[in-house]
């Protein structure tokens, strides 16, 4: 290729071609455009994947909070099983107490009743005056 | 029961190994002069026993089992170990650490050991799987020098349906209970006769431990905790976190309890909730230093605070005794605000309460009486002989007003607390005692003594009566008989003491209990309440025994019930499933006790005769007949039917009244007459010597067909030789017999006058009614006293 000098429309010397320095500056345009293009892409990616990690955090937890919730339910089972044998416990030996203090009461009774009859007797006795 | 947990603790020391059970060396032996050195027995999972020294280095480490070793024991008097390991075998190891003996060999691992105490000390108890032995160590003394690879008898049985975790038997009640991983705890005596199964709870028990004075027992599982009555029913349960409780310790006073959990925990726990009642007083331990006296009367409420916990209280006889480990408090239940207070040297193991004062026992095996003033009245010492206090509880010791008995194996001593001499004589059971007990009525010649032994039989004496032979002449027999006990003097006392003592009842469970006011006696027969309302009648006439018996067919009771409290016309039980029954008696023997006391015969006989209760009238009887009030005898006597005691009766008011109306003489053959009726011929022979009736005593000999005696006695005296001659030629023409007695044969030859011995008897008697014409107008003293000594 030839290598010359050349004046452009405003007389000035050029050492490129018109044609090509006006290719190359169109060139250079899009160029700019593009890496802008590919910035705002990748912001916009980074966004994404931190709202995706965000999101995927929040599922391990939920997921976590899940499990640990289905075992509690599990193991509620269970410790209500141990509540309620405990609870039985409880009772049977609050209704050992209760018969026991049922049987009291009744032996009471009887002393009461065998009193009463026995004031009733010497009342009795009194009025007739034996003793 | 309290739950505290603890957190003051120290670091004994560091060992390689991990141990797996340690026992620390017994409080309150005697041997604790050498106990400086090691105190701590660690049973270790290497296989190895190992003594801790108090200056916290181990002393010793022997090799003593192949794997762990699982359990270690000191035994009680603290001269040597036990120990029990996986490889199923229990050996017995002395203080330094030599093999002594290798008692038990089982398959399984031996889980726990643990040794007998009181009459079972010498005897070791070992679990294995599920099976629980016993066995004996040779030699009296059971860890004698010379027991080595001996082992004694066995006995062994099936405890649980699964691994038997632990046990503890008691040294004072002599109980054993078990725990096992079949979530129950079973009670035992010391035969393996099964006393009470629990249900089975939610976890395996994994440990059980009696308190000191073996009334109730502890029992721990995962993250429970129970307290229980030796009966086996259980008073309460708390529940710490603490995983499972694998060891349980009671204090030596037996107030609170630590207890260790699987979890590295350690809890504390203190009796509290104790209540006593004794008619309308309430005392409510509530605090360890808080007692709540609560009166159903007046209404009111007291809070006594102390500074010190408490350690022991008793209430009864109208005042409440309350001990901590320094003081002790002595309250009247009308007065709370002035307590009586004074400084005590050693802790009181036992608080007796009677009515004039109270007695403490202590540890060392003394005991100080005092007043409810606070006042020391003396000081007893109770060990002695080689008994040890250790198994020593309420049963085995009981106070009178006058007396205290106290029983140690078979054998019961009894001491008066004026100035705190043994008295009586030295009493004997064939099996152990189980439970004595004092009446409460009268004064010292009056008390009587309560015994049940092993058996369940249940006997009662005069422990203060003099010997038989001894009668009124001579008041200081109780202390020769102590003094003259040994040799043929001791046999011949034994055959007396065999006749006075009587048995009233077998199969008795619980312990019997005196009225507090009158010589009544309530015991559980059979299951059945059964209350004598004179026992004493035994000592009069033995026939009307089971006539002042009354007995309480009550559903409500049923076997194994125990007797707690006999006071007015109330009775407190304590069933088998821990339930208290009242019981109610009639009103009227007690009155009755109490106009006899008084003297006023005519109400009694009114009063006998407004209950028309046949019991009341047989105690009347026997009452009137130890008193020698032969009109109210009389009554009595017909009253109930006793056709042949009341034309016995009948004979003596003839006899009484015979000539001018009584007279010294007189007095003197009822008297006499009455003794025999007693069963008590001695007696009644004294009594006719000292009046000088020499004829009616050899005559009271011939009627017994004691021919020896009566012979003895004419030629004593040197009267009526051929009288006795005579009697006995009759006798064996009558009988058809020869000769026997050599005294009689030597005699045989000699002539005899039938009519002058008629006509001697005839002056004799001529004699006698002079005396008494005499005596009618004078009134003769040696017949008075007679009579007095008689209403004994």
């Amino acid at each position: 290729m030839d290598r010359g000098i050349y004046f452009d429309q405003d007389n000035r010397v050029r050492i490129l071609d018109v044609d090509k320095f006006k290719a190359s500056q169109a060139l250079q345009d899009n160029c700019g455009k593009f890496v802008s293009n590919m910035q705002q892409l990748q912001d916009s990616v980074s966004k994404y994947v931190a709202a995706i990690d965000q999101q995927v955090e929040r599922i391990e937890t939920e997921k976590l909070k899940a499990v640990g919730l289905r075992n509690r339910v599990a193991a509620m089972q269970e410790e209500r099983r141990h509540k309620q044998q405990e609870l039985l416990q409880q009772l049977n030996e609050k209704q050992q107490e209760l018969d026991r203090l049922l049987v009291e009461e009744q032996s009471l009774q009887k002393v009461r009743a065998t009193q009463e009859s026995t004031i009733a007797k010497l009342l009795d006795a009194s009025s007739t005056g034996v003793f | 029961m309290l739950l505290h947990a603890s957190s003051n603790w120290y670091k004994v020391c560091v060992l390689d190994t991990c141990f797996s059970d340690l026992h620390c060396f017994p409080v309150g032996c005697k041997k604790q002069q050498a106990a400086g050195t090691d105190v701590i027995a660690l049973a270790c999972t290497d296989g190895t026993l190992k003594l801790v020294g108090s200056n916290a280095r181990v002393e010793k480490s022997v090799d003593a089992h192949r794997g762990a070793v699982l359990s270690v024991r000191w035994s009680p008097d603290g001269t040597a170990i036990a120990t029990a390991g996986e490889d199923g075998q229990v050996k017995v190891w002395s203080r330094a650490g030599m093999l002594r003996s290798t008692i038990a060999q089982a398959d399984e691992p031996a889980y726990c050991v643990c040794w007998g105490g009181g009459s079972s000390s010498g005897q070791l108890l070992c679990c294995s799987g599920s099976n629980v032995t016993i066995a004996a160590l040779q030699g009296a003394g059971g860890v004698g020098a010379n027991s080595r690879n001996s082992s004694g008898a066995q006995a062994s049985w099936k405890a649980h349906d699964a691994l038997v975790l632990k046990a503890d038997w008691s040294a004072a009640t002599n109980l054993i209970v078990t725990a096992g991983e079949d979530c129950k705890y079973k009670v035992w005596d010391a035969f393996g006769r099964l006393l009470y199964q629990s249900s089975a709870w939610e976890h395996s028990i994994t440990s059980v431990a009696w308190s000191p004075d073996g009334a109730l027992f502890a029992a721990g599982s995962y993250n429970c905790l129970a307290l229980c009555d030796k009966q086996g029913w259980s008073y309460c349960q708390v529940r710490p976190s603490s995983g499972s409780l694998l060891g349980l310790c009671w204090s030596p006073d037996g107030t609170s309890l630590a207890a260790c959990g699987g979890n590295g925990s350690l809890a504390m726990a203190a009796l509290l909730d104790v209540r006593l009642e004794d008619g309308r007083v309430a005392a409510v331990l509530e605090g360890e230093r808080l007692v709540v006296v609560a009166d159903c009367r007046s209404e009111t409420q007291e809070r006594l605070e102390f500074r010190d916990p408490v350690v022991k209280m008793s209430l009864g006889c109208g005042h409440l005794v309350v001990c901590s480990a320094t003081q002790c408090h002595i309250y009247s239940t009308s007065n709370w605000n002035t307590p009586h207070i004074f400084d005590l040297k050693d802790p009181a193991q036992l608080v007796l309460q009677c009515g004039r004062g109270f007695a403490l026992v202590h540890a060392a095996g003394a005991a100080q009486v005092y007043t409810y003033e606070g006042r020391p009245v003396c000081s007893l010492k109770l060990q002695g002989q080689g008994s040890g206090l250790e198994g020593l509880n309420y049963q085995l010791i009981s106070l009178s007003t006058d007396t205290l008995a106290l029983a140690s194996g078979s054998s019961i001593r009894c001491f008066e607390t004026a100035q705190g001499r043994p008295v009586g004589q030295h009493i004997s059971l064939n099996l152990e005692v189980k439970a004595v007990c004092l009446s409460q009525f009268g004064n010292a010649n009056d008390r009587l003594l309560a015994m049940l032994d092993a058996n369940g039989d249940l006997y009662m004496l005069r422990p203060l009566a003099p010997g038989g032979s001894s009668s009124s002449s001579s008041a200081n027999s109780p202390t020769k008989a102590v003094a003259a006990a040994g040799g043929p003097g001791q046999q011949q006392q034994q055959g007396q003491q065999q006749q006075r003592m009587v048995k009233l009842a077998s199969n008795v469970s619980g312990l019997p209990v005196w009225h507090d006011a009158a010589p009544m006696l309530a015991a559980v027969v059979d299951g059945q309440l059964v209350v004598w309302y004179h026992p004493a009648a035994a000592f009069v006439d033995r026939d009307l025994l089971d006539a002042t018996k009354s007995m309480h067919i009550d559903g409500a009771i049923g076997a194994g019930a125990s007797l707690d409290l006999f006071a007015g016309s109330c009775l407190t039980l304590r069933r088998k499933d821990g339930a208290r029954v009242c019981a109610s008696i009639a009103p009227q023997p007690a009155m009755l006790h109490d106009l006899v006391r008084q003297g006023q015969w005519d109400k009694a006989v009114r009063l006998a005769r407004f209950s028309a209760d046949p019991a009341v009238w047989a105690c009347l009887a026997a009452l009137a007949m130890a008193a020698g009030e032969l009109p109210t005898a009389e009554a009595a006597y017909a009253a109930i039917d006793a056709v042949d005691k009341l034309q016995f009766v009948l004979h003596l008011r003839g006899k009484a009244a015979g000539g001018t109306g009584g007279g010294a003489a007189g007095d003197v053959v009822v008297a006499a007459e009455l003794a025999l009726a007693r069963r008590q011929p001695d007696e009644a022979e004294a009594m006719l010597l000292q009046a000088g009736l020499v004829y009616r005593a050899m005559k009271l000999h011939v009627r017994l067909h004691n021919w020896q005696r009566a012979l003895d006695l004419a030629r004593k005296h040197q009267q009526h030789v051929d009288t006795v001659l005579v009697y006995r030629r009759r006798h064996l023409a009558a009988v058809g017999q020869k000769e026997v007695l050599a005294d009689f044969a030597a005699l045989a030859q000699e002539p005899i006058d039938e009519a002058a011995v008629k006509e001697r008897i005839r002056q004799d008697k001529a004699k006698e009614a002079q005396a008494r014409a005499a005596g009618a107008s004078g009134g003769g003293g040696t017949a008075a006293g007679a009579g007095r000594s008689n209403r004994r």
